[in-house]
């Protein structure tokens, strides 16, 4: 029987990537791949992109994608082409918002949460506690020139004289402003008032009702918002960018945020995780990261666009493994802004790589820790809360050279505490997997099931409250038929241990009894199994926070000491 | 590899549109001066929202008996919008000429007064294209220098290449008049200098380089300011200073944008002329190949160029530890180097 194939695309800002999935070997696989420089803007189309990488796929495989007409072949029985198709975008500066709510605490703290998601900006809150009159409100939501407008606030059958009075404001902005495209409007507030929103604002396919986000005091519901967001995005990009509509056509599918897509790709593997942790999945890429935490129901995430400030600089300079000169660094690191194409070619061009990606990887982090406090991160303390798997996915981290240093910039950069796996998405599937999870779902689970994942090992962290040189913690390997080893730690050192292929340990934690590794108590140890990774298992007794020297001579070498001590 | 122009005769199509819809003021073929609006719209001057239940005392249910005028009317200034009769007559009246947006909820809006927003041309040109409530693209011939960074200003004025002596002061003619000019310097002097040239009111700057920390400074400048080949010691190159020559005394166009090379968006310096050759109205892509001229961008070689002698076929490993994409370039002082493929700009001449 001939195998099915899915294909998934991925519009970004520099490069369209195509992924197709078969089962001929039973279960779903990554058949091929292939990117093409990205056509998004107003003298393009972007199914020019789209077309050159799937034709990259066809010489690859031999396997008729396209029609005559350059039409991607789609036919849901499986007789020719795919059978279905996913479509993910992240190109385009993100969406202006306006968010509108009744308070900072019941709505618009809500109401950023919200919005991480979708690629959005947001240019103005509007406060309705505020004292701003109704002349003011209109002339500030009039400036904001937003393309999206996101109402919210009010618990179910509460007060809504004020949200009555913006939905009001807004209607005159969407009525009587000549924009392109008409903006979209998210009504995710008083489900008393929707009808009410629906009947005034008169918006048809631009208004987006969701339901309440917050229907009772300390209740939140994100996920009640995200129908209405995902078609507002589709709505926002399609006026945007020409030939979009078309692409969507072909494929059957509305565009999502490539945030979203990964976001439903880290869900899924929540799903799939027995261990009771989260998942954090990490996206670098040149542009932005994103940063996606599933836990406990909750989800968590955004994305950070990249950006350099001086203190951004300072802090590259407090993290780079090499001496290098102040001046060099920050030359380098603006040069890269202008090109942000430039590829590592030299030692000093990869050790900026990748303390620039520890710099901005932590800056993400702590923007979405600014919109969702329970994330628990602090720069300097690290993660907080348990995440196994962490995937690290994104150009900037599967194109360093070895996957130990990818291992340490993902360790160094968000500190985690206990016991955690890395993996990593070399093929960077995370956002193929998502779109196409709404149309066969199955092609994620089995995907990722797969082990297409690289594993890259094990973090134990150590956190003790100890000095430099105090002993924190005794390791036993069990590696089966070898002899078991022995090590000691103290705190500040970092040690790796290397596991024979193939082979699944044990590893005995002996934390001292002021030590905590992650396994619910302070001081308590006890067996961890472990399965091969590329780099091993890693036991960090550097403490959080990390001790680096003042001298910028002496950090970057002790910088250097732990690479080394992981394998370079 | 982004592509970047750096030449004597160049053809330039730049489109202005509008950012909503409007109306288009040329025409396919029509002449246009730098400046001159290529499309408009009108927009109000301003919002008023008016809540006419609580200012003239009046219930709800009485609204449609005391308004004067509905939804979608034009209003002239002084013309009651809205009056409630009886022994306490109260009145509200449009204080300018406008429009009744809406009339809902006990309230009425009005948008009041008229502004007009235009989209003008940066460059004189030739439009050879309409974009229907847009705006149009010009075209234009001449000589055309890309940068690396801009500070998002633009202005136009007499091109000089500069020199400064920065150990005399400057009054009394040590220092070139640079009032008016678009004004070339090599290398963009430390902070104190630099204000010491902006005291001179040149109409922008260029520089070949400049150092990083005086990024805030000239991101602040009121004047456009472009940076040629990007940040550090870096000296001009042979092939950009070549056309830096044609410029000089010319009125040229300084349009400092930030660079975007997906949405064709860069850091300019242009100079309108007519040329003997005969362009197409399109920009063809450009491709790497033997003897191609680059610019190359990685340290420690940033802003030097240099020509293209070699394309290996195979990736090959950098002193990175990445597996790359090479191209062997032997740059202007003879040094033959290999580089990633990513790390060049092709010059376009």
């Amino acid at each position: 029987m001939a195998p099915n194939f899915y294909l998934s695309v991925d519009i970004g800002r520099s490069n369209t990537r195509v992924w197709l999935f078969d089962d001929a070997y039973d279960a779903y696989s990554l058949r091929a791949s292939a990117q093409s420089p990205s056509t998004v803007g107003e003298r393009t189309d972007v199914r020019l992109g789209f077309i050159a990488a799937v034709e990259k796929i066809q010489d690859e495989t031999g396997i008729n994608l396209l029609d005559p007409r350059k039409h991607l072949l789609i036919d849901s029985e499986g007789r020719i082409g795919v059978r279905g198709a996913g479509l993910s975008l992240s190109a385009g500066e993100p969406i202006r918002t306006t968010l509108i709510g009744v308070s900072e605490n019941y709505s618009l703290a809500a109401l950023r949460r919200l919005v991480s998601l979708f690629h959005t900006k947001v240019v103005m809150e509007i406060n309705l506690q505020d004292d701003l009159n109704d002349t003011a409100q209109l002339e500030n939501l009039i400036s904001s020139q937003s393309e999206l407008f996101v109402i919210g606030g009010g618990f179910d059958e509460g007060a809504s004289k004020r949200i009555r009075a913006a939905i009001e404001n807004i209607r005159v902005v969407y009525h009587n402003l000549p924009g392109l495209a008409q903006p979209q409007i998210v009504y995710a507030g008083n489900r008393s008032l929707a009808e009410y929103a629906e009947r005034e604002l008169e918006a048809g396919p631009d208004l987006h009702l969701a339901g309440n986000i917050q229907p009772l005091e300390e209740q939140e519901d994100l996920q009640v918002g995200w129908k209405a967001m995902l078609a507002a995005f589709a709505r926002v990009r399609e006026g945007q960018i020409p030939g979009l509509v078309e692409l969507q056509k072909q494929l059957g599918q509305r565009v999502i945020p490539t945030t979203f897509a990964t976001t439903r790709t880290t869900r899924i593997m929540n799903s799939m995780n027995t261990n009771g942790k989260g998942v954090l999945t990490l996206d670098v890429g040149a542009g932005g990261v994103d940063v996606i935490v599933v836990q406990d129901g909750l989800v968590m995430g955004g994305r950070h666009q990249t950006s350099l400030t001086t203190r951004d600089i300072q802090h590259t300079q407090a993290v780079i493994g090499m001496g290098l000169d102040k001046e060099w660094l920050a030359t380098a690191l603006y040069n890269k802004q202008a090109h942000p194409g430039i590829l590592p070619a030299t030692l000093q061009d990869i050790a900026l790589e990748q303390a620039w990606a520890r710099v901005r990887i932590q800056n993400a982090l702590n923007s979405v820790a600014e919109v969702f406090p329970t994330l628990n991160y602090d720069p300097s303390v690290g993660l907080r809360r348990d995440f196994e798997p962490i995937v690290l996915s994104g150009a900037c981290l599967t194109g360093m050279p070895t996957e130990r240093q990818v291992f340490l910039t993902g360790l160094d950069s968000i500190l985690p505490h206990g016991i955690t796996t890395f993996v990593l998405d070399k093929d960077q599937l995370m956002p193929a997997l998502g779109s196409l999870a709404a149309v066969e779902p199955l092609v994620a689970i089995q995907v990722i099931d797969s082990g297409i994942f690289i594993n890259l090992g094990t973090a134990v962290s150590v956190i003790s409250p100890g000095k430099i040189g105090d002993q924190v913690i005794s390791v036993e390997v069990d590696e089966g038929e070898s002899p078991r080893e022995h090590y000691t730690l103290t705190k500040g050192e970092i040690k790796r241990i290397e596991l024979l292929p193939q082979t699944p340990a044990h590893i005995y934690l002996s934390p001292a009894s002021d030590s905590d590794v992650g396994m619910g108590l302070v001081g308590l140890g006890g067996w961890l199994s472990v399965s091969t990774g590329k780099v091993g298992v890693v036991i960090d007794a550097r403490g959080r926070p990390l001790s680096l020297p003042e001298d910028d001579a002496a950090r970057s070498e002790k910088i250097n000491d732990w690479l080394w001590e992981l394998g370079g | 590899m982004e592509v970047v122009r750096i030449s004597k005769d160049q053809t330039v199509l730049r489109r202005y549109v509008l950012p909503c819809k409007g109306k288009v003021l040329v025409q396919i073929g029509q002449s246009v001066a730098p400046g001159e609006p290529i499309a408009e719209v009108d927009l109000p001057g301003r919002f008023q929202v008016f809540d006419v239940v609580n200012s003239l005392h009046v219930k709800p249910g009485q609204m449609e008996k005391i308004m004067k005028r509905l939804a979608g009317e034009e209003v002239k200034v002084g013309d009651v919008i809205a009056q409630k009769n009886g022994l306490f007559s109260r009145i509200f009246r449009a204080y300018e000429d406008g429009k009744v947006l809406s009339v809902r909820e006990g309230k009425v809006t009005l948008a009041l007064g008229e502004r007009k927003a235009q989209v003008s041309t940066a460059i004189p040109g030739t439009i050879v294209e309409v974009i229907p409530d847009r705006g149009a693209v010009v075209s234009a011939q001449g000589a055309l220098i890309q940068g690396a960074w801009g500070n998002g200003l633009s202005a136009a004025g007499p091109f000089q290449v500069t020199e400064i002596d920065y150990t005399k002061p400057d009054r009394n003619g040590n220092w070139p008049d640079m009032q008016g000019k678009i004004c070339f310097l090599e290398t963009c002097p430390r902070l104190e200098n630099l204000r010491r040239i902006v005291n001179r009111k040149p109409a922008g700057l260029v520089f070949c380089s400049a150092m990083p920390g005086l990024v805030p400074e000239l991101r602040g400048l009121p004047i456009p300011v472009i940076l040629l080949s990007g940040f550090g010691d870096i000296r001009i190159d042979p092939i950009t200073s070549e056309v830096l020559e044609v410029l000089d005394g010319q009125v040229v166009y300084s349009n400092a944008l930030q660079r975007e090379p997906e949405t064709d968006s860069f850091p300019e310096v242009f100079l309108p002329k007519v040329s003997e050759q005969v362009h197409g109205l399109f920009e063809s892509p450009e491709t790497l190949s033997i003897g191609s001229k680059v610019r190359l961008l990685g340290m420690p070689y940033t802003g030097s160029v240099g020509e293209v002698v070699e394309i290996p076929a195979a990736a090959e490993k950098f002193a990175s530890g990445l597996v790359l994409q090479p191209v062997v370039v032997k740059r202007a002082d003879e040094q033959v180097i290999r580089v990633p493929r990513e790390n060049l700009e092709l010059l376009v001449q």
